[in-house]
Order: C-alpha cells, then sequence, then structure tokens
C-alpha cells in the first residue's frame, strides 16, 4: 500500500474516523489493528518477522525488568541475547545474499542465496525495538507490561515504512493516550501532509526523472554527472522528508507528536552538523546506542590512553572518538544496504568527520592566519556550500550502482560538462517536448522550498503564522498545494519512496 | 459546543467548495478523447457485436464491414493498453447498459505476459464510465491502488501537454453533448464513428523493425488470465456469444520469433478450448486467409493500413458470420 495511492488516503481516512468515533479505551487498538492491517496488506508472508521481533524484544524486556535489581549479570544476558536475535534476524533477511555474493566471488564457490524480500520497514522496528530493549536495561524506560501496547509501538503504521525510528520513553505513551478530535490539531496534519505531497511528486518524482537516466547511463551522460548529482540531491531531499511529512501528518491527524527526521540539512555547515539534521531519529540513535556506548567502553579507554602516551595527549584524548565515528559511520553505511557502494558511502562520513576531529586545532590556526572569527556572514556560506560539495561527493555512492561507476562519475563531474544534453532526457510521458517544462518546475520547487526553509532557519514560524490565520487563508494554502500537485506533478512513472527500500 | 459545530459548518462547506473546485478542473481540463466517443456509443445505443482487445484490434477491425457480411452492428471498442481487467468492467458496463449480443476479444499474446501499468491507462477507461456498479467495482478493483492524482485530479497527465486553446472546444463538446470525431483525425490516422481507426499506408521500406513484447508461458500473468476467464464466464452467465479472435502478424515478424509465436498460439488454443470458446487465429490454421506481407501493415507489429483492415474485416465477417 503505497504511501501515494487513493487506497492509503481511504485507509488513513477510515482509521481516523474509526479512531475518534470508537470510546476512548478502544483508541489504541483501533491503531494496532489498522497497524496490522497495514502491514498485512504488504505480505502476510511477513507477519512472522515483525511478529518475532515483538515477542523477542517485550520477552526480553519484561526479562531485564525482571532481573535487573536481582542478577544485573543475568539482565545484561538477556538484553544481549535479546539483540542478537533481533539483529541477528535483520541480518539475515538483509545481508544473508550480499555475503554469499561476496565469499561466491572470492572463493570461487556456487553457494546459493536465500529467495525473499525484504520485509517491509525491517530496518526501522529492528532499531527502535533494539533501542527499547537497550532504553530498558539503562532504566530510561519502563517495561511494557502488555503485550499487545508493546506491539503498537513496534508497528504503528505511519512510520513503520520510512521511520521515523521512534523512542519508547516519547512515543509509546502518546500511542496509548486517548484523545478525542481537534480541528486545528487535524487541519495542521492535513498541511503537513499536503506540504510533503508536494515535495514527493512536484520535487522529487521529476528529479528522479533525470536522476534515472543520467545515473542508468553514465558514461552516455558522461556531461551531466554533475547535475545528475545535484538531481539526486533534491530527489533525495524530497523523497526523504517528503514522506517524513506526510508520516508525521498522519501522527498528527492521530493526535501523536513523532520525533522530526529533518532539520534542513543542507544548510548545514559541516558534515557533523549534517547529520544533526539529516534522518535524524537514526543519528540520534546511533550516538545514544551505539557511538557514546562505544566511546565510553572499557577498550576504548585503554585505546586512549595508549595514544596519550605515544601520540600525545590531545591526540590520545581525540583517537577513541575517531575510532567512534568510524565505526559508528560503517553501521550507518551497513544499514542502508547490503551493498559496498553503502558501505563506502558510510567510510566516507566516517572519515571526514574523524578528520574533522583530529584536525580541530589546526583549523583553529588558520582560521586566525586568515583572520576568520568564525561569525562574518561570507564565512557561514562558505562553510555551507563547502558541506554541500562534501555531501553531494558521497551522494555518488548512493545512487550509483556500484563503487567503480560512483568514482567514474565523480571523475566525469569535473571533467566533462555538456548541459544542452539535459533536454535530451525525455520528461514524463511527453517525451523530450517538455523537457524545458519539467526543468522549469523543478527550479521553481527548489526555489519554494529554499525560501521555506531559509525563513525557518532564520526562526520565522511558518506553520503556526498559518495556524493564526483565519479559515479562508486555510483553505486557500491547502487548496494552493493541492492543485500544484495536481498541475505541476511528475507525470513520470509512479515511484514509491526511496526510503520504503530500507 | 457553538464553536465546534461552526467549525464543522466551515469543514463541510470547505469540503463542499474544494469538491466542485476539483469536478470544475476536471470538466475543463480533462480532455475529449476517442474513448469518451467509445463508451457513449456502446452505452447509449444497442449493438450486436462489441469488439474488445488492443491497438491491433482497434487499427485492424472496421465494424461496419464486419457487419455487412454478418448483418450485425457493432462497435469498436479496442484500444492500446485495454489489458483483461478494463475488458472484464466494460463487458460488465455492457451488460448493465446495452446488452450486445456478442463480445469479440481480440488477444494480444504480448498482453498476457506484461503488466498494466498504473494511473491513466486506467483513467482512459475509467474516466468515461456513467455511473454505475461496474464504475464502484472497477473503483475498487483497479483505480484504488493507483497513485491518488488519478482520483483527485484525473487531468493530471493532461496537465503539461493540455493545449489551452482547445479548452473552449473541451467545454462546449462536453456542454453540448457533442461526440464530433474531427479533432481524432491526424497525419497519419482517422478514427471513425464505430470506433475503428484507420491508419494511412507508409513506406513500409523504410520502416524500423520494433520488437514485439514476445510470449513466454513461464512470463504469462496470473491477474491477466483470471480477468479473461472471468470476462468469459460474466458473457456465459449473461448469456453474451464470446469469441477470440488474434489479427494476422506480418510474416516477417513470425519469422523472426518462431518458438515464442508458436508458444502463444499453442498456449491461447489450449485455453479456449478448455474453455469451450471458440478461437480464430489468423496466424494458425486461418493464416492463408489473409496476405501476411509488410505491405499491408503500419509497422513490424501488425498494425494494419486501413485498405488492409477493411480486407481483414471482411474475411473476419465471413468467418464470423460462418462458424
Amino acid at each position: 500500500m503505497s504511501l501515494v495511492s487513493n487506497i492509503f488516503i481511504l485507509f488513513v481516512a477510515l482509521s481516523v474516523f474509526v479512531y475518534y468515533i470508537v470510546p476512548k479505551r478502544c483508541q489504541w487498538p483501533v491503531l494496532l489493528a489498522a497497524s496490522y492491517v497495514y502491514y498485512l496488506t504488504a505480505g502476510a508472508e511477513y507477519l512472522f518477522f515483525i511478529l518475532f521481533s515483538t515477542a523477542v524484544t517485550y520477552g526480553s524486556g519484561r526479562l531485564i525488568e525482571k532481573y535487573m535489581e536481582t542478577d544485573r549479570k543475568a539482565a545484561k544476558r538477556i538484553l544481549i541475547a535479546g539483540l542478537v536475535l533481533n539483529f541477528a534476524m535483520l541480518g539475515g533477511v538483509k545481508y544473508t545474499n550480499f555475503i554469499v555474493e561476496n565469499i561466491n566471488a572470492l572463493f570461487q564457490t556456487d553457494i546459493p542465496g536465500i529467495g525473499i524480500l525484504l520485509p517491509l520497514g525491517i530496518s526501522f522496528y529492528t532499531f527502535q525495538s533494539s533501542g527499547y530493549l537497550l532504553d530498558v536495561y539503562w532504566k530510561r524506560t519502563e517495561a511494557e507490561k502488555n503485550p499487545f501496547r508493546y506491539a503498537l509501538f513496534v508497528s504503528f503504521f505511519p512510520q513503520i515504512l520510512q521511520g521515523p525510528i521512534g523512542r519508547h520513553s516519547r512515543l509509546a505513551a502518546q500511542l496509548y493516550e486517548s484523545r478525542t478530535f481537534e480541528w486545528n490539531r487535524f487541519a495542521r496534519g492535513l498541511e503537513r501532509i499536503l506540504w510533503g505531497f508536494f515535495k514527493k511528486m512536484v520535487l522529487a518524482d521529476w528529479a528522479a526523472v533525470f536522476v534515472d537516466a543520467i545515473f542508468t547511463y553514465p558514461d552516455y551522460y558522461r556531461g551531466l554527472a554533475l547535475f545528475g548529482v545535484l538531481f539526486y540531491s533534491v530527489q533525495l531531499y524530497a523523497d526523504f522528508s517528503g514522506g517524513m511529512d506526510v508520516v508525521i501528518g498522519i501522527g498528527q491527524l492521530f493526535g501523536i507528536t513523532m520525533d522530526e527526521n529533518f532539520k534542513r540539512p543542507y544548510f548545514a555547515t559541516s558534515i557533523t552538523d549534517f547529520w544533526h539534521r539529516w534522518h535524524i531519529t537514526l543519528g540520534t540513535w546511533m550516538k545514544d546506542y551505539l557511538f557514546y556506548p562505544l566511546s565510553l567502553s572499557g577498550w576504548m579507554n585503554r585505546f586512549g590512553r595508549w595514544g596519550k602516551k605515544h601520540l600525545g595527549k590531545k591526540m590520545g584524548r581525540r583517537l577513541p572518538i575517531c575510532l567512534a565515528n568510524l565505526v559508528v559511520f560503517f553501521v550507518v553505511g551497513v544499514w542502508h544496504g547490503a551493498a559496498w557502494k553503502y558501505i563506502a558511502y558510510g567510510i566516507y562520513n566516517g572519515v571526514i568527520i574523524a578528520f574533522s576531529g583530529l584536525m580541530t586545532d589546526e583549523y583553529r590556526k588558520w582560521k586566525k592566519t586568515l583572520k576568520i572569527s568564525g561569525s562574518e556572514r561570507w564565512y557561514h556560506v562558505f562553510m555551507i556550500v563547502r558541506t554541500f560539495i562534501l555531501v553531494n561527493i558521497s551522494w555518488f555512492f548512493d545512487c550509483s550502482a556500484t563503487v567503480g561507476q560512483a568514482v567514474r562519475m565523480m571523475g566525469y563531474a569535473v571533467t566533462s560538462f555538456t548541459p544542452a544534453q539535459l533536454l535530451t532526457i525525455p520528461a514524463g510521458r511527453e517525451g523530450v517536448a517538455f523537457t524545458p517544462y519539467a526543468l522549469a518546475i523543478i527550479c521553481v520547487g527548489c526555489v519554494v522550498v529554499f525560501i521555506v526553509s531559509f525563513l525557518q532557519e532564520r526562526g520565522v514560524k511558518i506553520r503556526e503564522t498559518i495556524a493564526k490565520q483565519n479559515f479562508a487563508v486555510h483553505f486557500i494554502v491547502y487548496l494552493c498545494l493541492l492543485l500544484a500537485i495536481g498541475f505541476f506533478g511528475s507525470t513520470a512513472e509512479v515511484r514509491g519512496f526511496i526510503y520504503a527500500q530500507f | 459546543m457553538r464553536s465546534s459545530k461552526k467549525t464543522v459548518m466551515k469543514a463541510a462547506a470547505a469540503f463542499v467548495l474544494l469538491a466542485v473546485i476539483l469536478a470544475g478542473l476536471d470538466f475543463l481540463l480533462y480532455p475529449c478523447t476517442f474513448m469518451r466517443n467509445d463508451i457513449h456509443s456502446v452505452t447509449t445505443e444497442a449493438h450486436d457485436d462489441i469488439f474488445m482487445g488492443t491497438s491491433h484490434g482497434k487499427m485492424n477491425i472496421d465494424p461496419d464491414t464486419v457487419g455487412e457480411i454478418t448483418g450485425r452492428s457493432g462497435h469498436n471498442l479496442c484500444v492500446g493498453g485495454e489489458y483483461g481487467i478494463d475488458v472484464y468492467y466494460m463487458a460488465k458496463l455492457l451488460t448493465e447498459t446495452q446488452k450486445p449480443k456478442r463480445i469479440i476479444y481480440e488477444i494480444d499474446p504480448g498482453y498476457f505476459v506484461s503488466e498494466k501499468e498504473e494511473g491513466n491507462n486506467y483513467l482512459l477507461f475509467y474516466h468515461e464510465f456513467p455511473f454505475s456498479m461496474a464504475k464502484i467495482e472497477y473503483f475498487f478493483d483497479a483505480v484504488l491502488e493507483c497513485d491518488l492524482r488519478s482520483a483527485v485530479f484525473p487531468w493530471y497527465e493532461y496537465s503539461l501537454s493540455y493545449e489551452i486553446e482547445s479548452l473552449p472546444d473541451t467545454v462546449s463538446k462536453k456542454l453540448g453533448g457533442d461526440y464530433g470525431i474531427e479533432d481524432f483525425k491526424s497525419d497519419t490516422q482517422e478514427y471513425h464513428e464505430n470506433g475503428f481507426v484507420e491508419r494511412y499506408p507508409v513506406d513500409t521500406t523504410t520502416l524500423p523493425f520494433t520488437e514485439p513484447v514476445l510470449f513466454s508461458e513461464e512470463k504469462v500473468s496470473a491477474q491477466n488470465m483470471e480477468y479473461l476467464e472471468r470476462l468469459i464466464d460474466l458473457c456465459k452467465e449473461e448469456n453474451i456469444e464470446f469469441v477470440a479472435v488474434t489479427t494476422p502478424i506480418p510474416a516477417v515478424t513470425l519469422n523472426q520469433y518462431p518458438e515464442e509465436y508458436g508458444d502463444a498460439w499453442d498456449y491461447f488454443e489450449t485455453f479456449f478450448e478448455e474453455q469451450g470458446v471458440e478461437y480464430m487465429n489468423f496466424n494458425t490454421e486461418y493464416y492463408d486467409l489473409f496476405p501476411h506481407e509488410m505491405i499491408n501493415y503500419t509497422d513490424y507489429d501488425g498494425h494494419m493500413n486501413g485498405d488492409a483492415a477493411l480486407r481483414f474485416s471482411e474475411i473476419l465477417g465471413i468467418m464470423l458470420k460462418d462458424y
């Protein structure tokens, strides 16, 4: 059930209607039922995976809480067992074929892979439920007593497809709370959904037409490699953040506030800053459940002491952090998919962040020499542009079919430039005749999103401002967004959301 | 309480206004396609024979020529992109409106090994359906899975190519219930009132070879076959005769892929035999009734020129009369 399909819209409308008309104590069971109906439409064969993850983490959570005070070692063993089982399931279905392919290639063997499609949302719910287990172990949240309530936390349908990865401490209580219908909250949810559809259908899907052509035929369109990656940066942002707007908007219809996953990432001034603004819930998950435990672990302390002894005090302090960053971004890469290109994507980000950490003092010296205080406007813009370029380099890995293609396209981006070739790419069903039109839509769409993001970056609360206006203004805003989707939406092939495949 | 009542009233008013705006845009921007004429004709006039199927049927079968031989009236409801699901719901619509005596279904094997695209391909038919049970069922069976714009903005795929100067013409046609066909004539083809599209002859010596969608039994779509079976069952229930036809394909194309075409003919012959349905294949037992030389066609896929289509329609008429 695609998020942009009629059936999904009807499904959401029906779920919201039932949610508000049933007695309040039945509201969360309605959400649970809706979530499982949604999940079942993706295929009954995938039900096992979400049930397994739910059962394992629910049971482990209860046992951890039980043994926490009396036998901490037993609690730790249960935690490890729960995490291993949960991640083994993810690893089994997501990475087995990748590992088998590489073994076959390396040892000239012919081991068969497994014929299974990736279950819907498995990367998201595995991380969410694993985070819950760790939170219970660290006493950041209480173990959920009711298995059905816990099942809702794992399967809540708007977020299961592409996140955000929720935290039990923030999300669970909201899911179980009873509510009455509030028009203002509902209207703001609708507004957010429309904004998401606008980004997806007008920007992402048109940009995808050019991305597909350029990245499918990289040698033929070598002069467009630079445009290819720029279009991909538009597509990926509009697609993923648009999807998040739809998901968070649907949450609002039910009165549930989900964690934000984006904060104007292309205004980031460093790669570290970028990861604080892009896929925020994955970044914070990695920070809380991997980076901190890793960088504060005993053997990392020993590594730090070794560094201090042999490389100096500062370096010794920074090395463990750099190593932890490398590990975290390796995992981020692996999380994105079972392919070397994703691992390269993760390592690339990790290396930049680690290198920046090691070079902090040098940067400070350079800035002092060049008399840059850091508060100059031009320097801020320079940092944004520099980060945008670094991010775009990473997109080559993300979008290309292989690491080799990514490297080749990076080469093309700086050695070959034939922008006129853009006009030879057929845009939608109308072919090349409408390519200039599609390009104009992308440009105007980018300007609209840029202005909105710029104002938000400057602290202007656009949605709050709209919310204060009268009903007629609301209606006009919604109508304009809706009609923009109809008039300017892509007429090319209907596409799903990119992050739904993770 | 009073304030919430006011909010509900405002929301209802906004909803109604939105519905009116969307309906108005649909009226203005959804062009008058020849499918509008076809559906209008088959739902308002009684026809004995309805021809359904793909572009091969549209361009190769002239119902009037067939009718001259059979003595029966007919309309051609075929079109490129018409899959089993569309045919089934159009047949259901026909049973609700002007029940025909016979449905002649043109079988293109390529359509049974490919999936129907979402979106406008359903809208081409669905949009023209008058309000009916068939329309509601068609919506829940097909359009429901489509992109939300198919329901909110059925015109969205025309938005770029829509010529603003044709807007007054569209409005006057829709307002006046005008089903004129003069707009459906181009440099290459001409639409006739009976649904037949006459293609003008082309220089076949310069035609590029185009690879058809090749049949293989492993690739047969279960959904496409399911709708074919449902269509046959519907005809049996409604006491409508059902005949399957495969129009002649150029010899050069048949010779290029003898195995794939051979498999297709075997598959459908077996299938229709099991279903107890008459299947006329002009590429096997009736091969010699029509010349398969390229001179009769406008492409290697098997779309005939107008003259050849009339000759073939005559032959088809004889076969339909005599079988």
